[in-house]
């Protein structure tokens, strides 16, 4: 395998026009979920401040795009009990999981960037969040789009933060 | 016309035993309902690769729904795996990231078919129905 410097194909321009463009508009889960923007993607500065009331579920992106994903899901208007919690993370984590990747898909096809999404782990609340995640700058990719996630007993609004920089070698 | 005497033989959907192998509890859920409503026997529901692992030297299966992206061991290090042991095994990768090198890695690590997250129940059974056209009660 020879890895080589591909400066030329980075996209140095439009970024938020990329992310924008590639980021699903509306997204049917196995009937059981439907996931619906409510924001076109805008520049961030940081990860924003947020209540006890959201859980966290992160991602890292490798790749040709690294970085992370932080997808803030407020639970003030639903309905989860001790009973439904372990189910309710699982649909929670796995309809972020199936945006986040149709997203990489569509990135892939609009600007040619390759990058993976590494399994999701859910973080009770922003205070929780290891280190890492809020202190690591990224230059490239700031963004975050709101969306809101709807069941048949729920809705959830979602924060959806992509942090990320383009790297410039790829395996050729 | 040869495919329309396949058809014909072709064993009853009960007969026809699937695992499905993901980490995500609610997609294993939803995949697995989707295959018990079309009459199909879902012999297990694994969350990682040594679960499925595990279960395959126990019991055969036809077909294996294995999703890219889990912990540990990834999908396709688990289909090389399961291709290299169990000859007659379809195996049918799923994920929601669908760029081109990964449908590619999936079909060269043993894949038969590549559906992307999430998906009709149509697209599931009718690519459960595609690879399981040629088990006959003779070879069930």
């Amino acid at each position: 395998m020879i890895k080589e410097k591909i400066l030329s194909r980075i996209p140095s321009k439009s970024t938020i026009k990329d992310v924008a463009n590639c980021m699903e508009s509306e997204i049917n889960i196995y009937n059981q979920a439907h996931i619906t923007r409510e924001s076109s993607p805008i520049l961030i500065n940081s990860l924003p401040q947020k209540s006890n009331k959201e859980i966290a579920i992160t991602f890292l992106l490798e790749g040709e795009l690294k970085g992370q994903v932080v997808c803030l899901i407020n639970l003030e208007q639903s309905q989860i009990n001790h009973q439904n919690a372990l189910s309710m993370q699982s649909l929670l984590s796995e309809s972020m999981n199936i945006l986040l990747g149709r997203f990489l898909t569509n990135l892939e096809e609009e600007t040619g960037l390759m990058s993976m999404l590494t399994d999701p782990k859910i973080v009770a609340t922003m205070d929780d969040l290891p280190n890492s995640f809020k202190i690591r700058k990224y230059k490239d990719i700031n963004v975050s789009t709101r969306y809101k996630l709807i069941t048949a007993t729920d809705k959830f609004d979602c924060l959806v933060i992509i942090q990320a920089d383009k790297t410039a070698v790829r395996e050729v | 016309m040869d495919q329309e005497v396949i058809m014909e033989d072709r064993v009853d959907n009960s007969k026809i035993k699937i695992i499905v192998v993901d980490d995500s509890d609610f997609s294993r859920t939803n995949i697995s309902q989707m295959l018990t409503d079309a009459g199909y026997n879902v012999i297990a529901e694994s969350a990682s690769a040594k679960e499925a692992l595990d279960v395959l030297k126990e019991r055969s299966a036809h077909v294996a729904i294995i999703d890219i992206v889990m912990p540990e061991v990834s999908g396709i290090e688990l289909a090389e795996s399961l291709n290299g042991i169990f000859k007659d095994l379809n195996i049918i990768m799923i994920s929601s990231l669908a760029q081109e090198n990964i449908i590619i890695d999936a079909i060269s690590a043993g894949a038969s078919d590549f559906i992307q997250k999430p998906f009709d129940k149509d697209i599931l059974l009718n690519s459960v129905e595609k690879l399981t056209r040629s088990i006959t009660e003779e070879t069930v």
